[in-house]
């Protein structure tokens, strides 16, 4: 596989409606390569997050072409379950975590998912959930009983369980306090950086431009450049 | 298998919810097994009473043209009847005697039916025999001292004396009953049947008051023969005695015995002295059971095509269900409850299915974005689905097995508990009396027959293994149903959809 995780051209996502039909993405062509952090920066239903879900195949395009760490997504054959297993890491605005498994059990989930040997599963996650800064005392919680920042930095450990190529974060600071979303921030990028995970971020908060290596500027669908 | 794991944690974890579920199945559960044990109960009491009753039936001259005869008669005056029995020749005094008899043949046929176990020919007639003197009208009235002068009791109603001829004696109703039992020598034999071997069975008292002992020969004459062929010697094979039957008093030997002219014979020898080969006065049947009543009745329309106002089939179907009826009740009612507890059930594991898949979209969403397979999800859901219900059904055992006794009373109808049987006092014409008496339950002439009251099946339920199969359905049954809310809701789900929801 080469460096060049994301691969997309023209592509567009167009929604049907009773008052005609609303395009999500119109024309998008997007390139991102191992060690990229990379921003959308847009306002509510530009687009951003149907790009993200595009390019995570939890939503298919209508047309143009699509290639994630070497995977063509638009070929009807892939099975995209086991692309997302192992190629994506989804981070979401409302964390997404499991509410009755604990924080230990939320890392362990993908795995599991995949057949990962328990003991194999549990040491990851441990080791993961360290990384971000989540203490032994946190493993056992639930995420009823930790915080928004605590509980975002087990959806992004969660998101690294398989070892995938590419971390998708859909508004991940936008449930968090500035002080909490600096760290969860801070974390993305350490991951573009230190670990060569290629990361996308869509936000409305324009104030990340400043952080990640390229940026964009997502409006009626289409994708500038900034 | 980690999907199972992973529904268990589930359901171990969210179980206010689930216990609140599982507890409204427990109680649907615990009435629908309750039901299921009643109705095995029943249904196993019902064919315990099938194989004693309900498969009895006889064909015989029907009551309806009995009772028409008997208004016929009525209408003529005493001397037109003398007249007409003066001026009937040999031939047709014949045929009037066999209009109130059914043919062999009918009966033979009728016994070939698949359905049809044991098949007897009976007739019962009265036979003079002129050497000997009665008990009943001694006893009964007290006309004359037959022992002091026996000559003299050759009246016509002192001489005839009622006759049971059976292909068996001991398949004779009264000896079955036990109304009758022999106490000397033996009765007659299906052998003896075969062989129109005349040979007889006499009433105790009459054999002492008129000296008989077994191995002695009675004269006997033959209806309708006149000269040599007119008499028949009758060989005395056993002596019986009579029981007094009655449930009230319990059993007891009689003293006063108004039967005691009844004598038994094979069938083959009372035709011949009745002078009527080939007739009986009724065939009786034990088939197989009483659910068979439909195809033999439809059987005998069949052969008796023609005839059917003259002859009837009557069985004792009557009695099975008086008997039966409370098991019945309780069976029909059981698969009420058992359907509506059921849909109950059906009906509480598929809305709350609904509730708790529907609150859990977003973890539906989750699932499939992070990679879980459609069956990993629904595997998970079946988990806990199959936790709620297996749960729910081992608790429900439990409670059935202390309920379903309470519940059985509760939902069977309390009734009096016994049923008169047969009711030998009816109204009518003395024909007509026992026309529509079985012969099962005695022989026309055994005034002292079982008429009490047969106590009428009490429904006792009984914990059967066999519940446990039916728990093993039920299981599977609402499971799947349960199942069924959450591989709908997860084949139709987008994730996409979801997981952008606050």
């Amino acid at each position: 596989m080469s460096d060049e995780v994301i691969r997309a051209k023209d592509i567009n996502k167009k929604y049907e409606a009773r008052a005609g039909g609303v395009t999500a993405v119109d024309g998008v062509s997007l390139s991102a390569k191992t060690g990229e952090f990379i921003s959308i920066v847009g306002p509510s239903g530009s687009g951003k997050t149907t790009l993200l879900y595009l390019l995570g195949s939890l939503e298919s395009a209508d047309s143009g072409e699509i290639e994630v760490a070497g995977h063509n997504i638009m070929d009807a054959s892939i099975d995209l379950v086991t692309f997302r297993r192992n190629c994506v890491g989804f981070v979401f605005q409302f964390f997404n975590l499991v509410p009755y498994l604990t924080a230990l059990e939320n890392v362990m989930l993908p795995m599991d998912l995949v057949g990962v040997p328990y003991e194999k599963q549990k040491e990851r996650a441990v080791f993961l959930l360290a990384q971000m800064g989540i203490t032994e005392r946190l493993l056992r919680s639930r995420p009823g009983k930790m915080s928004g920042g605590e509980n975002q930095r087990v959806a992004i450990a969660r998101a690294l369980a398989n070892d995938p190529h590419l971390i998708l974060a859909d508004e991940p600071t936008g449930n968090l306090d500035a002080e909490t979303g600096k760290t969860v921030i801070e974390i993305m990028k350490r991951l573009a950086m230190k670990d060569g995970k290629c990361v996308l971020i869509v936000t409305h908060d324009e104030s990340i431009i400043d952080e990640t290596h390229r940026s964009y500027r997502m409006k009626d669908g289409r994708l500038y450049d900034l | 298998m980690r999907a199972f794991y992973r529904g268990f944690r589930s359901f171990r974890r969210n179980y206010v919810r689930n216990s609140i579920v599982t507890a409204l199945i427990f109680v649907c559960l615990t009435f629908a097994m309750s039901m299921v044990t009643v109705k095995i109960s029943a249904d196993s009491q019902v064919e315990s009473i099938k194989k004693t009753v309900g498969n009895y039936g006889e064909i015989k001259v029907s009551s309806t043209y009995l009772m028409k005869v008997f208004e016929e008669e009525r209408k003529k005056t005493e001397a037109e009847r003398a007249a007409e029995a003066r001026s009937m020749s040999e031939q047709e005094e014949l045929e009037n005697r066999i209009s109130m008899l059914v043919p062999e043949s009918l009966a033979n046929e009728f016994s070939k039916s698949k359905y049809i176990k044991t098949y007897d020919r009976v007739l019962e007639t009265r036979v003079t025999l002129p050497r000997l003197a009665g008990t009943d009208v001694k006893r009964a009235f007290q006309f004359r001292d037959i022992e002091r002068s026996p000559a003299r009791a050759g009246g016509s109603d002192q001489n005839s004396f009622a006759f049971s001829g059976n292909t068996n004696g001991s398949s004779a109703s009264d000896f079955q009953n036990g109304a009758k039992r022999v106490v000397e020598g033996r009765n007659f034999t299906y052998e003896d049947y075969k062989n129109a071997k005349p040979v007889v069975v006499i009433e105790k008292n009459l054999a002492s008051n008129n000296k008989i002992e077994v191995g002695d020969k009675i004269d006997a004459t033959i209806s309708g023969k006149t000269g040599k062929e007119s008499t028949m010697d009758l060989e005395v094979v056993g002596i019986y005695k009579t029981i007094k039957t009655n449930q009230e008093e319990g059993t007891e030997e009689s003293g006063f015995n108004p039967a005691g002219t009844t004598f038994y014979a094979p069938v083959s020898v009372v035709q011949k002295l009745n002078g009527t080969p080939d007739y009986l006065s009724l065939a009786s049947y034990y088939f197989d059971s009483v659910d068979n009543t439909g195809s033999l009745k439809g059987l005998f329309k069949k052969l008796a095509a023609g005839k059917e106002n003259k002859f009837e089939f009557v069985t004792d179907k009557s009695d099975y269900e008086e008997i039966a009826d409370s098991m019945l009740k309780a069976r029909n009612t059981a698969v009420v409850g058992l359907a509506g507890s059921l849909g109950a059930c059906a009906l509480i594991i598929v809305l709350s299915m609904i509730i708790i898949t529907g609150g859990r979209v977003r973890e539906l969403g989750i699932l499939k974005a992070i990679g879980s397979t459609n069956s990993q999800v629904v595997g998970q859901f079946a988990a806990e689905v199959l936790c709620i219900c297996l749960v729910a059904i081992i608790l429900s055992m439990g409670a059935t097995a202390l309920v379903s006794q309470s519940l059985a009373n509760w939902v069977v109808p309390q009734e009096k508990e016994s049923v008169s049987v047969q009711n030998s006092g009816q109204a009518g014409p003395p024909a007509m009396r026992t026309a529509n008496r079985l012969y099962k339950y005695g022989s026309q002439f055994n005034f002292a027959q079982k008429t009490g009251e047969k106590a009428k099946a009490k429904l006792k339920v009984i914990y059967r293994s066999s519940i446990f199969l039916y728990a093993v359905a039920v299981l599977i049954l609402i499971s799947i149903l349960g199942i069924a809310i959450p591989v709908i809701w997860t084949l139709r789900l987008r994730p996409s959809r979801v997981l952008s929801m606050e």
